[in-house]
């Protein structure tokens, strides 16, 4: 299982390196990714493929919820309570 | 590899044709002219089980899988000629069905399931609003929370079915602030207070499929009719688009596999110049780019299917599969009309009407050009 620390990294990696069509300086755990035009509907599609095939698992649709994904924080605590 | 079907997918296609052939012979072509809905077919598809072929069999259904139920509506669409009635039992299968599944509480699936299979109620998916048709994340219908309810005000438009739906499948906002997580699923009781219906909305094609718009002026519904939580329509509306792209277009493949066949035949008997058409290379060569596009097209469909049953997500299969059939049922529809001269352009001939029908496909469930901003964003632009 993978570190909080971990995780983090590797969603805002895949973030800056496949999906932001802006520039992440300002990018936070924090950070409404939505809000904020890191990510728009098609890349969350694409983060939770990325994220599925890198921890090896399913997330099932109910649990894709704002409250889970709205923040590299929230995707991250998350995915380390599964 | 294998491209063989089991025992028992084979006698459900086989069973499906010889249904679709023997029972839906009258009154199509009045019924296209007159924009009229097949109720007594639609019965009769219920009757068959073909409305609960895809549903577990917990819930009473057959539990076929998506490789099935594929198979399934291609042979429906290949021995039933009216596209209209074709589309109106995929989009139950393949738009209400997978989110009640995936996200509907046992007392909703139980409530609901039962009576879309029978046939008694119909339903419609609600996502297009008059200024969200390709950005459907940009829809304005409101659901606000008001104690034990909800109060929805708003206006979809274009919505397959409406006329005629007892139950709406609505995407509406509970949060106007968090862009497509603000986005709430419900299931709607079409005779609830505070909603208003337009008629069947005359159109090209698809004639036999009533549509309309729904326009709702304090709706107040429980909150026990949303489907999954507050902010859960987003990925519901994804994984809706998956099964809905992907697979929507099963029956029109098997309308495609019927109107190859009627060309084949019309072209070896049809004699011009002393003999038959199909003789002649410019007939022949446009047969051959029709049986290209319909087997390349159930390459792509059956691929997805079996992608799905195993469990994996599918967005780009499913982009890719909606772009090709509609695609490709376009432009052999137009071939169609083509090999049979003048009698494929006029109407008395039900030739013409897949054309009609094609066309509508180039547009719902995302536009052509959508599909390919999907396929090329999935891609990894």
């Amino acid at each position: 299982m993978m570190t909080a620390s971990e995780i983090e990294s590797l969603i805002k990696a895949y973030i800056g390196n496949s999906l932001s069509r802006k520039p992440i300086d300002g990018l936070l755990l924090e950070s409404n990714l939505f809000a904020e035009g890191y990510l728009d509907s098609i890349g969350i599609m694409k983060l939770i493929a990325h994220i599925e095939a890198q921890l090896e698992t399913k997330i099932p649709p109910k649990d894709l919820v704002p409250r889970n994904f709205m923040t590299i924080q929230a995707m991250t605590a998350y995915l380390q309570s599964r | 590899m294998d491209f063989n079907f089991t025992t028992e997918q084979n006698e459900i296609r086989s069973k499906v044709l010889d249904f679709a052939r023997n029972q839906f012979l009258d009154n199509l072509a009045d019924n296209d002219r007159d924009s009229v809905f097949d109720h007594e077919g639609w019965k009769r598809v219920a009757d068959f089980g073909l409305l609960k072929g895809f549903v577990p069999k917990d819930y009473g259904g057959d539990g076929w899988d998506a490789l099935t139920t594929v198979l399934a509506l291609e042979a429906f669409g290949e021995g039933c000629r009216d596209n209209g009635l074709g589309l109106a039992v995929s989009s139950l299968v393949w738009t209400i069905l997978p989110p009640l599944l995936a996200l509907g509480t046992e007392e909703q699936k139980r409530h609901y399931l039962p009576k879309l299979m029978s046939g008694e109620c119909i339903a419609a998916d609600g996502i297009t609003e008059p200024q969200a048709g390709s950005d459907a994340m940009a829809m304005q219908t409101f659901a606000e929370r008001d104690g034990d309810h909800y109060r929805i005000t708003g206006e979809k438009c274009c919505i397959g079915t409406a006329p005629i739906a007892d139950l709406l499948l609505l995407f509406a906002r509970t949060d106007m602030d968090s862009g497509p997580w603000g986005i709430s699923a419900f299931l709607v009781d079409t005779n609830t207070d505070g909603i208003s219906r337009s008629p069947n909305r005359e159109k090209m094609g698809l004639r036999t499929l009533p549509t309309g718009d729904i326009t709702f002026k304090d709706c107040l519904v429980p909150a026990s009719s949303r489907l999954g939580d507050e902010g859960a329509g987003m990925s519901l509306f994804n994984e809706g688009m998956e099964w809905e792209r992907g697979f929507i277009l099963a029956s029109q493949l098997g309308a495609m596999a019927r109107q190859l066949d009627d060309c084949i035949e019309f072209s070896k008997q049809r004699e011009q110049f002393g003999q038959p058409i199909a003789m002649f290379q410019s007939i022949s060569h446009r047969i051959a780019e029709m049986c290209l596009r319909l087997e390349t097209c159930r390459l792509l469909l059956y691929k997805a299917a079996c992608l799905k049953d195993k469990g994996a997500s599918i967005p780009l299969e499913a982009s890719m599969c909606k772009l090709a059939i509609s695609e490709a049922f376009a432009a052999s529809s137009l071939d169609a009309i083509r090999i049979h001269g003048a009698k494929g352009y006029f109407s008395e001939h039900q030739i013409e009407r897949n054309l009609r029908d094609a066309t509508g496909s180039l547009i719902y469930g995302g536009t052509s050009d959508i599909q390919r901003n999907l396929i090329a964003r999935l891609s990894g632009l």
